[in-house]
């Protein structure tokens, strides 16, 4: 398991210098941010000036040692719009998407096992094929129509919730909503198709036919097979929900690192940028780890390996 | 376990479940009701657009934080709702004969709301840190200033480099703050806690999320009616509509497409007035084709103005004559453009010995002007339909500023200029004089012009910006294309007056 771990380690920094030099590149490849800090009015002269002030004027090379040697150290600069600590800002931001990814990844996963369990159990067609239909309704319906379309029925509608913002655990509902059921229906598809697939295989029929209970069976022999694509997957949609959900935030105006990020890259506000890469990169180094260990533990095959 | 025990279980369960969900939603249908008591709310709840940058109105000095600024800094002068120049901190100004020294009286007994008094020193001290710094934001708004020095404790006065008939309309940006205060504490610490003497102080700041303010307790003026307001930008229009229909929002700035659909809702009122802004195509007249004066002029008469306000906008704008919008000062009813002539655009066209040369057009997708990429493409249409071949290039807002910059343009492109002064001088010192960002044509008539208004005041000034005016339009450097309005859902109950430049000032709202 320790060398595991060392590899992952080498694996994760390799991931976020990767990711620091092609956001340095491409962010330097599309123009310097001195013109859209200054009013209409400033001159091209006053314009170079800022320029020159944020660092701009010096070689690329010096420029990007310059942004590796704040990787290293954590400092990440100012904010050019707001002048505030760019790590700052990002960390200020984090609970709020946290929290959001959080609760959407939670409440999707238990749902749809809950579901999925329950069609194995009851052997209910008809359960499964409301299962199926709503899930397809929901994947074919992009994530911001669905989130206006909460909107327009529990807040402009019935003036049950409120429409954005994150002043109190009602503005969670909607947009933990939207996400929710999205991720939902990802999983409880995996699930069912797992545990359809081994309902007929034979150590399924064996167990059954050698007497013990349908549940028993599912819980103890079917479920955890059936866990590990779900875990796989899971991994990935945790990592990417932690890295922000753009559509979600700008619908809500939820206050998470999505919208930072994406003003950001369209600001030319780099150090913001840097910043924000560098969490979202960990973070889905960081759950993905977390995800192989729990694999590798569950699943003989690769802890073998 | 018998199946049917398992299965009423998971039903008991499921049920449970469901109830929990419902439990929520109802108890969050208890939140934000706090002012259904009967009394007319006390608090406002606006969006703004965009983010607001650094809260240290020093360093800070794009346009939306005067929304906040105006709330809780003085600034020297105002500008009113509909453009006019009002004393604010202070009381009359005058200048020498040849507009080069300006000489402010202050209120008196003026006191930021943790006491420290506001004198021409703290004035002088807010213009000289401004001015120390080229880079600034704020920098711009006073690269006509030589020197700023309290004269006694109630007097500042300016000493320009040159004549400047409008500079106390620039003074309106800038906002004063207490000296003493901002040196002890320092820039940084400052923009998280700022102190000034407006009508309203800081509660809270949570950058990016709400901007929230408390009515003074120690204003010099009238106490405003609004004890609270809370800022809130909210980027997407979708959502500022309704977030006003569903009452999370009181005002929030809309798209010209969602004025309707408010409308007939009910639920909120809708504000529209006409902005203080042009939008208009810039014109690199140096560049292939368009160096020759009557493609330019074929260009502005095959654009059927009305086609995009009455059509495409739904008379949410106002057909421009000229490069300024009648709020502005400046503006002239004496300045027309060559109107919309099809026929003449294509005489013309066919003079120049026109071969279909195609005309690079640039515009933003998103951003400032509303409807750009359709606003565009009514433009594209309405030239082709004369012969002009148009190669539309689109971007995003960042990318085609940063070009606007760097003047970059190759054909025509799609503009807009908003003076927060509420006066012609910086949008034509723009487009006119020789640093300008919007100046192809480097026409030394247009540069000298446009530095002789600042010489002259009244009637006299208002000459030479119609002269510049007509003189633009003649030779085809800018086709000023509308005057669009700001559009805004509102609380129904709401009393207020929207203002030109679109920025918020609430200290004369109430609800009805």
């Amino acid at each position: 398991m320790l060398p595991f771990i060392a590899r992952r380690l080498a694996l994760a920094v390799a991931t976020v210098l990767a990711v620091v030099t092609i956001a340095f590149v491409l962010g330097r490849a599309t123009g310097e941010p001195g013109g859209l800090l200054l009013p209409d009015n400033a001159t091209q002269a006053e314009v170079d000036a800022l320029n020159a002030a944020l660092g701009f004027d010096r070689p690329i090379v010096v420029q990007y040692l310059d942004t590796l040697v704040g990787l290293v150290t954590g400092d990440f600069g100012d904010s050019y719009r707001l002048r505030e600590s760019a790590l700052g800002l990002v960390l200020e931001r984090v609970p709020a998407t946290v929290e959001l990814a959080f609760w959407a990844f939670a409440i999707g996963l238990v749902l749809a096992v809950a579901a999925a369990l329950a069609i194995q159990l009851t052997g209910s067609r008809v359960l499964r094929a409301v299962a199926g239909w709503a899930g397809a309704m929901r994947q074919s319906v992009p994530d911001f129509f669905f989130a206006l379309l909460l909107v327009l029925v529990f807040s402009v509608l019935l003036g049950a919730l409120p429409s954005l913002g994150r002043t109190s655990y009602a503005s969670l509902v909607l947009p933990v909503l939207t996400l929710a059921t999205g991720q939902f229906v990802m999983y409880l598809r995996l699930l069912d198709a797992s545990l359809s697939e081994q309902a007929g295989q034979d150590f399924v029929r064996t167990a059954i036919a050698q007497g013990q209970r349908r549940s028993t069976v599912l819980f103890t022999r079917m479920l955890p097979n059936a866990a590990l694509p779900v875990l796989g997957m899971a991994g990935l949609n945790l990592g990417g929900l932690l890295g922000g959900t753009v559509v979600v935030e700008v619908v809500f105006a939820w206050p998470g690192l999505g919208k930072l990020l994406t003003d950001a890259v369209s600001q030319r506000d780099f150090p913001i940028v840097q910043a924000g890469l560098v969490f979202v990169a960990l973070a889905f180094v960081i759950v993905n780890t977390a995800v192989d260990v729990l694999v590798r533990r569950i699943d003989t095959r690769t802890a073998a390996a | 376990m018998p199946q049917h025990a398992l299965r009423s279980r998971l039903l008991a369960a499921g049920a449970l479940a469901a109830t929990g969900t419902l439990l929520l939603t109802s108890c969050a249908g208890g939140f934000d009701d706090a002012a259904a008591d009967g009394e007319a709310p006390t608090e406002i709840v606006a969006a703004i657009p965009t983010d607001p940058t650094s809260m240290d109105p020093i360093r800070s000095g794009a346009l939306v934080v005067l929304s906040v600024f105006f709330h809780t800094f003085d600034q020297l002068v105002a500008i009113t709702a509909d453009g006019e120049l009002a004393p604010k901190l202070a009381t009359e100004w005058t200048s020498n004969d040849d507009l080069t020294q300006w000489d402010f009286t202050l209120r008196e007994g003026v006191e930021a709301s943790n006491g420290e008094a506001i004198t021409a020193e703290d004035v002088a001290f807010s213009y000289q840190t401004i001015l120390d710094d080229p880079t600034g934001e704020n920098f711009a708004y006073l690269s006509s200033v030589a020197s700023v020095e309290a004269i006694d404790e109630l007097t500042v006065r300016f000493t320009l480099n040159s004549p400047f008939s409008a500079f106390p309309r620039n003074t309106s940006l800038i906002s004063v703050v207490p000296a003493d205060t901002y040196q002890e504490v320092g820039a940084d610490a400052f923009a998280q806690e700022p102190i000034g003497s407006g009508p309203y102080v800081f509660d809270s700041i949570r950058t990016g999320v709400s901007y929230d303010l408390v009515r003074s307790e120690s204003y010099w003026g009238e106490a405003p009616e609004i004890e609270r307001i809370s800022l809130q930008p909210v980027s997407s229009d979708e959502s500022r509509v309704n977030g006003v229909l569903s009452g999370s929002l009181d005002v929030a700035p809309i798209g010209p497409t969602q004025v309707a659909t408010v409308d007939g809702q009910g639920a909120a009122q809708v504000f529209s007035a006409l902005s203080n802004g042009v939008v208009f195509l810039g014109v690199n007249s140096t560049s292939g084709v368009l160096a020759d004066a009557r493609i330019r002029e074929a260009i502005s008469l095959a654009i059927d103005k009305e086609a995009i306000t009455d059509g495409l906008l739904s008379g949410l704008a106002e057909p421009a004559t000229a490069m300024l919008a009648p709020a502005v000062e400046g503006y002239s009813d004496d300045v027309t453009d060559p109107g919309f002539d099809p026929e003449r655009a294509r005489e013309l066209l066919a003079e120049a010995g026109y071969a279909g040369e195609a005309i690079p057009f640039d515009y933003a997708t998103d951003g400032r002007i509303p409807l750009s990429s359709e606003v565009a493409q009514t433009i594209q249409a309405s030239l082709a339909d004369v012969g002009i071949t148009i190669d539309l290039r689109g971007a995003d807002q960042q990318a085609h500023t940063l070009k606007v910059r760097g003047r970059e343009m190759q054909g025509i492109y799609l503009n807009t200029w908003a003076p927060s002064t509420v006066d012609g001088d910086l949008p034509l010192t723009d487009f006119y004089e020789t640093a300008g960002n919007n100046n192809y044509a480097q026409d030394p008539l247009t540069a000298e012009l446009a530095a002789e208004q600042r010489g002259v005041t009244g009637d006299a000034r208002l000459d030479v910006f119609a002269e510049l005016l007509s003189y633009s339009n003649e030779q085809g450097y800018f086709v000023p294309l509308y005057v669009p309005m700001n559009n805004y859902a509102a609380d129904p109950d709401l009393d207020w007056t929207p203002r030109a430049d679109g920025l918020f000032d609430f200290s004369q709202t109430v609800f009805k």
